[in-house]
């Protein structure tokens, strides 16, 4: 087993590049669980947008404006300098600015109706119809009372009583109402980090065998070719395996009630299947690897094409038709699709459309393998 | 002297095309994939489509009058009339947002299968129009003259708002990623220069062996090494963003000769960094090499490259760490110039680039100087 073995030390040299991976790929796991902390609600509420709010108002309606606001959104308080604000819209930790001003209760008494509170939005963001709603709601209400000729407190009073009525909302089932599982953000982001590792480790390996003196002095050596190929194949095999233990191994330590339920299980045959992809990506592109920097920029560009086309880092929802379409060309495409519709499924019986994904997935495998194999056979008939 | 070995170079940088592929090919792959991506990613609002669904015989009632309304010009949903059980279903191939389902009373509720804007959308006109009731029977009860004045004011439009935008501009954070891109574009300098490094260490190459016997100074032999390498890394990232500004079309706030001022900032210190890396220490080249692969991914992770939003949960947490990341200093210097309209803050990110890139050359420059060698 000299070749097998010599497999696992040309890979001891990229370890520090393969932990690398293991570093972000847990790192982004985390980010992901710290921002994702939206509690699983059983009953519906509304979206709740977060708004700038600056009361100058000495009057009532002000007040009540905000308060009611306030129910079902997050009110904040606006950041003094100009840069600050620039920065918490950009990020969305404010989705709109509203500034009453000092006569507001005076003017809208008065009759006054247009412009009377001032709005900053970010241009093009759906939050501003959100907080338009809301507030012409709210106004429209009070306005209507005090058409009917009833004074400001005491339409005030019926407003804020009125505002309490609630809409009948229920989710289709009881599975709707809830988050997704902290197992379905683990495995969301294996692509990237198999992709990554598969071309660092197996590309290097490959790279090492494929060189042109090393390669034959092997041909010429008394191992037999069926032999020496068998070793690097269960080298990769290997590799592999211990890559999916590893992470497998890290999905039992950060959420081993989820890998332990059924779906669970089709989450790490589905993890399963994409570092069998990956792998033989990784062999695809050995076949055009030459030196050190390029390993890293396949692995670079390979892990991150695949994962930002596919829908790993960024949602599908966010992505315009045209992507979703190209999407359809990567494995990490039909890998997400997996993933979220594992957590749709009730059980294994439900499964239909998943075991398509997983088939998917590994026609890609053996697409890149057949491609793998075509490159080689072209490369050794132009060498001839 | 310093000009001839210069040019020389260049010229040995031009021939190796494999540093030139990788550092224009990562920033126009990746460039495309980021524009098909979010390019034409908008939250501009789309109407949402809804069905409604009656129970019984109910061929016209005030909810069904609010809907056609809502579906008019200005309206926010389009409305498909069908069956409960065709309107769950499509519920569930996600045609729809939701179902408004009518009892026969006149009750009206709503299914929706996850929580959105768009759920909370239909939610709200759902409530609008119980609030509307209510406050109807109110007014009926304590004023009944005044019903008609405010069935009047309901109908009267009223724009309450006064409405700008924070810039000229739809900003998202989507731009974080070609910025972090650009970032990395510079970052990828480092390893040419750890090249450099070894080029000058008679103990790590045999071309640095041939220069230590020359007669050429050794600072002015690596400072011309490191002024071609910025200049050929600025070239390449200058293509980069004529790439994703000209070819993809992608708005990167306008100022773009600061940004490729920042940007050249940046390749000086990718560069001077690698060939601080490459002196540091008694390591081979391949675990050098390895140190600057490693940085420039962790730098351009925590600048938001592989997650977005990435550098303002650090700015959060640790914000020492954006002050002192490459990737984060060169987003945010070129994010100042899009969204701030000032200089200040690209001023003080690019001044920070600039004495970092001092700090790590005249580290080198100490780490090199006076070195002599009794054998190789």
């Amino acid at each position: 087993m000299i070749i097998f073995k010599a497999f696992f030390k040309i890979l001891k040299k990229n370890l520090t590049g393969i932990a690398l991976y293991v570093v972000i790929y847990l790192a982004i796991t985390v980010f992901v669980s710290v921002t994702s902390t939206e509690r699983a609600d059983e009953v519906f509420s509304k979206e709740a947008m977060d708004i700038g709010l600056e009361n100058r108002d000495q009057g009532r309606l002000g007040a009540a404006l905000a308060g009611y606001l306030g129910q079902s959104n997050a009110v904040k308080k606006i950041p003094e300098s100009r840069e600050e604000l620039c920065d918490a819209m950009y990020y969305r930790e404010i989705d709109y600015v509203l500034k009453i001003p000092e006569d507001f209760t005076e003017r809208f008494g008065a009759g006054e109706r247009e412009g009377l509170i001032e709005g900053t939005d970010v241009p093009g963001s759906a939050a501003s119809f959100f907080v338009e709603h809301e507030v012409d709601g709210f106004l429209k209400t009070v306005g209507m009372y005090l058409d009917a000729g009833i004074g400001m407190e005491r339409a005030l009073q019926l407003a804020e009583e009125d505002m309490g009525v609630r809409a009948d909302v229920s989710f289709l089932s009881r599975d709707d109402a809830r988050q997704m599982p902290v197992g379905y953000y683990y495995f969301q982001y294996l692509p990237y980090v198999f992709i990554s590792i598969m071309v660092l480790g197996v590309g290097a390996a490959m790279m090492s065998f494929q060189d042109r003196d090393m390669d034959g002095r092997n041909k010429c050596a008394s191992m037999p070719f069926f032999s020496r190929n068998l070793q690097i194949f269960l080298g990769c095999a290997a590799f592999t395996a211990a890559v999916d233990a590893v992470f497998l191994g890290m999905a039992c330590g950060s959420c081993a009630e989820y890998l332990f339920s059924a779906k669970g299980a089709l989450s790490a045959v589905n993890a399963v299947i994409f570092s069998i992809c990956a792998l033989s990506l990784a062999w695809f592109l050995s076949g055009f690897l030459k030196n050190q920097e390029t390993i890293v920029g396949f692995s670079n560009l390979a892990g991150l094409s695949f994962s930002f086309l596919g829908g790993v880092f960024v949602p599908m929802d966010v992505m315009g038709e045209t992507a979703r379409q190209i999407a359809r060309f990567v494995p990490s495409y039909w890998y997400e699709k997996a993933n979220g519709e594992i957590q749709k499924a009730g059980g294994l019986a439900d499964a239909g459309q998943i075991w398509l994904d997983f088939l998917a997935v590994a026609m890609f495998a053996l697409a890149f393998f057949s491609m793998g194999l075509l490159a080689r056979r072209m490369k050794l008939m132009r060498a001839q | 002297m310093f000009w001839r070995l210069y040019q020389y170079s260049l010229r040995a940088m031009l021939r190796k095309k494999s540093t030139l592929f990788w550092s224009l090919a990562f920033p126009v792959v990746l460039g495309t994939l980021f524009q098909l991506t979010f390019g034409s990613h908008s939250e501009e609002f789309a109407r949402i489509p809804v069905a409604y669904a009656a129970q019984g015989e109910v061929e016209t009632s005030p909810f069904l009058e609010l809907l056609d309304a809502q579906e008019g010009p200005g309206g926010l949903v389009t409305v498909r009339r069908a069956g409960r059980a065709k309107a769950e279903k499509l519920l569930r191939e996600g045609k729809v947002e939701g179902i408004f389902l009518e009892k026969e009373n006149g009750e009206v509720s709503l299914v929706v299968d996850e929580k959105g804007i768009g759920q909370s959308i239909l939610s709200g006109i759902l409530e609008q129009y119980a609030r509307y009731a209510s406050a109807f029977a109110r007014i009926g009860a304590e004023n009944p003259a005044g019903v008609r004045a405010a069935a009047e004011g309901l109908e009267k439009e009223a724009a309450y708002l006064r409405e700008k935008g924070i810039s000229d501009r739809p900003e998202h954070y989507f731009m974080d990623y070609f910025y972090s891109l650009l970032a990395m574009n510079c970052l990828m300098g480092m390893t040419v220069g750890v090249e450099i490094a070894a080029n000058g260490k008679a103990d790590l190459s045999d071309l640095a062996a041939r220069k230590a016997a020359s007669g050429a100074g050794r600072f002015w032999m690596i400072l011309a090494d490191l002024a071609a390498a910025v200049t050929g890394q600025s070239v390449c990232v200058a293509v980069s963003l004529a790439y994703l500004s000209g070819v993809l079309g992608i708005w990167l706030g306008g100022h773009y000769g600061l940004i490729l001022l920042a940007l050249m900032v940046g390749s000086a210190l990718a560069v001077f960094l690698g060939a601080f890396i490459g002196v540091a220490g008694k390591w081979k080249k391949d675990v050098k090499e390895g140190i600057c692969v490693a940085a420039m991914l962790a730098s351009c992770f925590l600048s938001g490259l592989m997650a977005g939003g990435m550098y303002q949960v650090v700015e959060a947490r640790a914000p020492i760490v954006n002050r002192l990341n490459p990737a984060s200093l060169l987003v945010c210097a070129m994010r100042s110039l899009e969204i701030y309209g000032t200089y200040g803050r690209y001023a003080r990110c690019v001044a920070a680039l600039a004495a970092m890139t001092a700090v790590f050359g005249a580290g080198a420059y100490l780490c090199v100087r006076r070195e002599q060698y009794d054998h190789i």
